[in-house]
């Protein structure tokens, strides 16, 4: 099958991984750990902790999926400033070609 | 999210911030605390679970910083530190106290480093058997005189193990100097111990070659050390399954025997005496005539009882045994003691025959010195602190004013004691590790360097330090931050400069330097008393040589007439007993109807008396039997005399060993012992050869000017005698002199630690001088002005300290007297303390006092009056 190709060795999404990407280009320039927390718990009703954010969002990061930048800062954060994750066009790209291949998968599903 | 958020624990940011790389941290810690804010409204406890929790799970490898980042950052974080900052800039500035201090207490804390280990080593002797707590010596207890002996008889295992079968495990072994002799060569064993079996059972005791399975479980098998084996076999060689021959000189057997196993080297905490192990199935074998004497002494026994019901089953009913064998008369005279084996080293000075160098009143002694030393280095570290109050009261004062909380200026001043204490910790460990070999040669013990980084000394050392910080820099913070800020920044300071504590320190201090003075030099007058005390006798140029051998024993007075004529050989006598004498042989004497004791018998020949050169009081020397009959006479000491209560002992007839011999002649009472041991009454007499008494010793006095000529050509006489056994002789002073190797060396490290703590004292004395010369330079430039000599200045100063020193001295002088007597008490032929010591004690700590003292004094008394007057 010709989507195949398109993805590399080493930039498979993971199930998570997908969900997190997905949030960060829903919440469009504010993604940030915690964000990404509440907006999981939110939406899909997971509990996740904070760690297992981070160590998607870094692994995302290296995949080139993403890309962040250090933001603002709050007191609640006791004055840290946040990461602030983007989605990148080669993410959008793996977003969609793992949507295609459902589809696809869809597609071949017997009615019922 | 609420306006004042509630923060997580700190230590766990803290933490985190430690280890984990700055690109990740602001994220990270950040998220967590903003995740802490969002749920705060959980329980407090629970939630900081949780934190850890997820804290803990953030620390993913490729996060972290390197070792080499956390040590940066960690110094970073110590230099940043405020505290530390001021504290560093506190010691640089006062170079002279900063280094005075390092000096003392890296001094005191060096010694405290090896006066543990060498307590820890002392203390941990025979610990090293797994069952070391159940393992126990027996002690033979003679109730009449008192007198302890760790030899047993042959029977006693054998009838316990009957009376009490099943509870217990015994291991005995028993000495008996043999020559080994392999292929050609030949070698005296004197350690040759006949042992069981079960001695590898009971002891943990590691074998080199061969297993301990079943060594010496038959006749005719030995093991070796690792040394002895190197000594016959070359190093590195197996020697088990050869076959070596053993001369058993008192049994008069050769026996072919094989090597069973080579034992390792044994650590140094245990003092085995043992070198050579032989089947102790031979011996009883060839001493039957023992199996079932309950007088005749000769092996050591060790008991392994695990269960503490059989312990006091056993303990209790050796009584009624002893009772079954010796019968009721004699068994209520006899006691056997289960002495624990861990306590064999330190508490065994009573127990004859045991020639160990522990004595646990010298390891609390020496562990006592310790104290005193970190005792007397604290103390300078704290009069200097104070001393320095007031200058520091300025700075205290401003910063109490600008808002410093007591905590934090405690805090400050605990920084800066830790800095100079860690420091000093750090040099006086690898000083330790430096000089571990030259201070285990001091102390002649093998103690391991190991033992320098043991979990024990590890954590006491860090105790003591903390110790020591707390102490130090806690005193002066607890005293600054109570004072008056306005007083302090004005510079008023009459209650500070009230202080009586450093006084009292320095009281302190002095007094403790004094006691060990004067402890030290008890002990020295006495250890050199002991050796140049006369001792009845000439020992100069005095030498015996042992004839092992009954073939040689039988031969004794030809080679004595042989030797005779070598002609550096002034005289030759032989005797039963070396010099110093063991006195094995004590027999029975009867002088009148029903008065009876026990006197030590020795074999003498007619030239014995001139030969040692001590003087016959009343009567005649004894002669050879063909002149008279003198088999039946007898040369009494003194002692003898006065413990018959005779007053004309010459020509009385008295019953000895059974037989009536005549009293000829009365020698005077000489130590044929060290002066440990009291001398007792003694009978001497002429014998044959053949006996058990008979003289198996040659005691020859050579010409001083042709020592080792002769004592070549006594070996050449001798080995005209002997077929293979060695020429043994030892020099009578050196002997004697060894016997006080005890006394010695306890003297030389109670000299040196004593020296040491005198040092650090002095070193504190030295800074209290300066600070004190420097506060008042003022005073005594204006003094000096107005007319006052450079002796008026130095007599001003000097007077307070003088006082001190006198007043410490004064303090110590009852306690030391006490502790010195108690030590005297034991010997038999004391030392007094005279007032001659007491007066040289007090002089020395004066002495050394003024020494301290006089250098700064006289050089401030010196000093042009203008530099200390100019600056206002």
């Amino acid at each position: 099958m010709a989507f195949t190709n398109i993805i590399m060795k080493g930039t498979h999404l993971g199930e998570f991984e997908e969900l997190v990407l997905l949030i960060v280009g829903i919440l469009n320039g504010d993604a940030y750990g915690i964000s990404i927390l509440t907006e999981i718990e939110e939406k899909t009703g997971r509990k996740v902790t904070v760690s297992t954010i981070h160590t998607a969002l870094y692994r995302l990061e290296e995949k080139e999926y993403v890309t962040s930048q250090v933001g603002g800062a709050s007191k609640a954060r006791g004055g840290r400033s946040k990461r602030l994750y983007e989605i990148t066009s080669a993410g959008r790209q793996a977003l969609e070609i793992s949507r295609d291949v459902r589809e696809n998968l869809w597609n071949l599903m017997p009615g019922k | 999210m609420s306006s004042t958020p509630r923060t997580p624990p700190k230590w766990i940011d803290q933490l985190l911030e430690w280890l984990i790389r700055d690109y990740f941290l602001d994220e990270i810690l950040g998220d967590l605390n903003e995740w802490y804010d969002l749920n705060a409204d959980k329980t407090r406890f629970i939630l900081n679970i949780k934190y850890f929790l997820v804290a803990i799970r953030s620390l993913k490898r490729y996060r972290l910083k390197t070792t080499q980042n956390i040590l940066l950052y960690l110094i970073d974080m110590s230099i940043f530190n405020n505290n530390f900052r001021v504290g560093m800039r506190s010691i640089l500035k006062n170079r002279l106290f900063s280094s005075i201090n390092l000096i003392g207490l890296t001094t005191a804390l060096t010694a405290a480093l090896f006066i543990y280990a060498y307590v820890l080593h002392e203390t941990s002797y025979h610990s090293f058997h797994p069952k070391a707590d159940s393992i126990f010596r027996i002690i033979n207890h003679y109730k009449p005189d008192g007198s302890l002996s760790r030899s047993t008889t042959s029977p006693l295992v054998p009838s316990l193990l009957n009376e009490f079968p099943g509870s217990a495990e015994y291991a005995r072994f028993g000495q008996d100097p043999v020559y080994v002799n392999i292929e050609e060569a030949s070698f005296y064993e004197g350690n040759f111990y006949w042992a069981d079996s079960t001695l590898f059972t009971i002891f943990d005791l590691e074998f080199l070659y061969g297993s301990k399975q079943n060594a010496l479980n038959a006749p005719n098998k030995i093991v070796l050390t690792e040394e002895v084996s190197t000594k016959y076999f070359g190093e590195g060689v197996n020697p088990v399954g050869k076959i070596v021959e053993v001369k058993v000189y008192d049994g008069n057997q050769v026996l072919s025997m094989q090597v069973d196993g080579v034992l390792k080297k044994m650590p140094s905490n245990q003092d085995f005496p043992f070198e050579v192990l032989g089947s102790i199935s031979n011996a009883l074998d060839m001493y039957k005539q023992f199996e079932n004497s309950w007088s005749f002494s000769w092996l050591h026994t060790y008991a392994l009882i695990e269960d503490p019901n059989d312990f006091e089953r056993i303990n209790a009913g050796t009584v009624d045994m002893l009772e079954k064998h010796l019968g009721a008369e004699m068994a209520s005279e006899m006691e056997l003691i289960f002495q624990p084996l861990k306590e064999t080293h330190l508490y065994s000075q009573d127990i004859r025959g045991a020639r160990n160098d522990g004595n646990i009143k010298y390891v609390i002694a020496i562990g006592a010195i310790g104290i005193f030393i970190l005792l007397i280095a604290s103390i300078n570290y704290i009069n200097m602190m104070t001393a320095r109050l007031y200058r520091r009261g300025k700075e205290v004062g401003i910063r109490k004013f600008n808002g410093a909380s007591k905590p934090q200026l405690i805090k400050l001043f605990l920084t800066e004691s830790g800095i100079v204490v860690f420091t000093s910790g750090i040099v006086a460990f690898s000083l330790a590790w430096l000089m571990w070999e030259p201070f285990t040669v001091f102390v002649s013990k093998e103690i391991p360097m190991s033992l320098l980084v043991s979990k024990n000394i590890a954590l006491s050392y860090l105790v003591a330090m903390i110790t020591l910080v707390i102490l130090a820099g806690g005193y002066p913070a607890w005293i600054l931050s109570r004072l008056d800020m306005l007083k302090m920044i004005r510079g008023v300071h009459e209650k500070l400069s009230r202080v009586q504590l450093r006084r009292v320190l320095v009281v302190l201090q002095f007094g403790i330097s004094a006691f060990l003075i004067l402890c030290t030099m008890v002990i020295w007058n006495q250890v050199s008393y002991m050796s140049n005390k006369s001792l009845g006798f000439n020992k100069e140029q005095l030498v015996v040589v042992q004839l092992e051998s009954k073939d040689l024993q039988a031969q004794i007075d030809v080679i004595k007439g042989a030797m005779s004529n070598v002609s550096g050989v002034l005289s030759i006598a032989s005797s039963g007993e070396s010099l110093p004498s063991e006195m094995n042989n004590t027999w029975g004497i009867e002088w009148a109807p029903e008065k009876r004791m026990p006197i030590d018998v020795v074999t003498i020949d007619p030239q014995y008396f001139e030969t040692i050169e001590t003087k016959i009081l009343n009567g005649n020397n004894l002669t050879l039997p063909f002149k008279s009959d003198s088999a039946r006479s007898i040369v009494i000491n003194e002692s003898a005399v006065d413990a018959m209560n005779l007053d004309e002992p010459v020509g009385k007839t008295v019953n000895l060993g059974g037989r009536n011999r005549r009293i000829v002649g009365v020698v005077q009472d000489f130590h044929y012992q060290s002066l440990q041991t009291k001398t007792e009454p003694v009978a001497y007499m002429i014998g044959t050869p053949g006996h058990r008494i008979s003289a198996d010793n040659l005691i020859v006095r050579i010409k001083p000017s042709e020592v080792s000529s002769t004592i070549g050509q006594m070996e050449e006489v001798w080995d005209s005698f002997s077929r293979n056994e060695v020429f043994n002789f030892k020099f009578v002073d050196e002997t004697y002199q060894n016997s006080y190797e005890s006394e010695t060396r306890f003297l030389q490290l109670l000299g040196a630690f004593a020296v040491l703590s005198i040092l650090v004292a002095c070193i504190g004395l030295f800074g209290m001088v300066v600070f004190i010369t420097d506060e008042r330079s003022k005073e005594l430039s204006i003094r000096k002005v107005l007319g006052a000599g450079v002796h008026n200045i130095v007599m001003l100063v000097s007077k307070e300290f003088t006082m001190l020193v006198l007043i410490g001295f004064v303090i110590a002088l009852p306690l030391g007297i006490l502790v010195s007597e108690n030590w005297l008490e034991r010997f038999p032929y004391r030392t007094e303390i005279s007032i001659l010591i007491i007066v040289a004690a007090a002089g020395i700590s004066l002495l050394i006092a003024w020494l301290t003292i006089g250098f700064n004094t006289v050089k401030t008394a010196l000093s042009n009056p203008v530099k200390f007057l100019r600056n206002e």
